[in-house]
């Protein structure tokens, strides 16, 4: 199963944009030729978000879903897996099908001191036929 | 917010067989943007269990016939009066509706499904 991994320095936190959980599946992991694109769904099967080592611990995890970055901002038409806050790691089954073309996105902010940390997610991207009798 | 319905068909996402608007709850007064859904349970008794129980959310049942939609982790081959269950918390647009699918072998039979939600702002959201 493919991995999406980012490692942060000390002091940075994860805020949704390019290398700071900002999960990018298209670029990761690009539609074979033939493919319509307009099908390729992902599943993301889990994530695991924590400092490399040590007992500090992060606030405000959110793993958020959406065709943006301003999606999953308030008022955005995203989605949002509420995560956990005051966490030294946070692993979770995650199990969802998005929608194509969508983007994942982690926010973590170190709760004390500063600290290298670590996302790993596990995924899928997948092509779904239509559902009977749906649009196409 | 909690929701039930009983049917004695097969839920397939639409009005009264599975179909959760959240939008019902939004009114002028709040301006919040997500629904916190903190749970989604559905129960077949009488005997028989479900075979598949899906839940999908997005802003139409067409968004999720077209594969534009979010799909829950799903439960398959539930024995009688077991529930099919999403526990963990998910925060969607207000705008986006609920859908569950669920299928049995030997039917019908009454379905229960309970659907617990609120609305809050995102930065309540943060908080959890």
């Amino acid at each position: 199963m493919p991995q999406i991994t980012q490692t942060l320095a000390a002091g940075v936190n994860f805020d949704g944009t390019a290398g700071n959980g900002l999960i990018d599946f298209p670029a990761a992991s690009p539609t074979k030729a033939g493919d319509d694109t307009q099908r390729v769904n992902v599943i993301t099967a889990s994530i695991a978000i924590g400092q490399v080592s040590g007992n500090a611990r992060l606030r405000d995890v959110v793993i958020a879903f959406g065709p943006s970055l301003d999606a999953v901002k308030d008022d955005g038409n995203g989605y949002l897996f509420v995560a956990d806050s005051d966490v030294h790691q946070f692993v979770v089954p995650l199990g969802l099908v998005l929608p194509p073309h969508w983007l994942g996105f982690v926010f973590a902010t170190e709760a004390s001191g500063t600290f290298i940390k670590t996302m790993v997610l596990d995924y899928n991207r997948v092509t779904l036929a239509p559902v009977a009798g749906g649009t196409t | 917010m909690t929701l039930e319905v009983q049917t004695n068909t097969v839920m397939d996402g639409t009005a009264g067989k599975g179909f959760f608007d959240f939008s019902t709850v939004v009114n002028a007064s709040n301006l919040e943007r997500r629904v916190l859904l903190t749970n989604v349970a559905v129960n077949i008794d009488d005997g028989v269990g479900f075979s598949t129980c899906l839940f999908a959310m997005a802003a139409s049942l067409a968004d999720v016939a077209d594969r534009k939609g979010i799909a829950l982790p799903f439960q398959t081959s539930g024995s009688s009066n077991e529930w099919a269950t999403v526990s963990r918390l998910h925060l969607v647009p207000t705008a986006w509706s609920l859908f569950i699918f669920c299928t049995y072998a030997g039917g019908p039979f009454d379905v229960h499904a309970v659907v617990g939600s609120r609305i809050v702002t995102e930065r309540h959201a943060r908080a959890f």
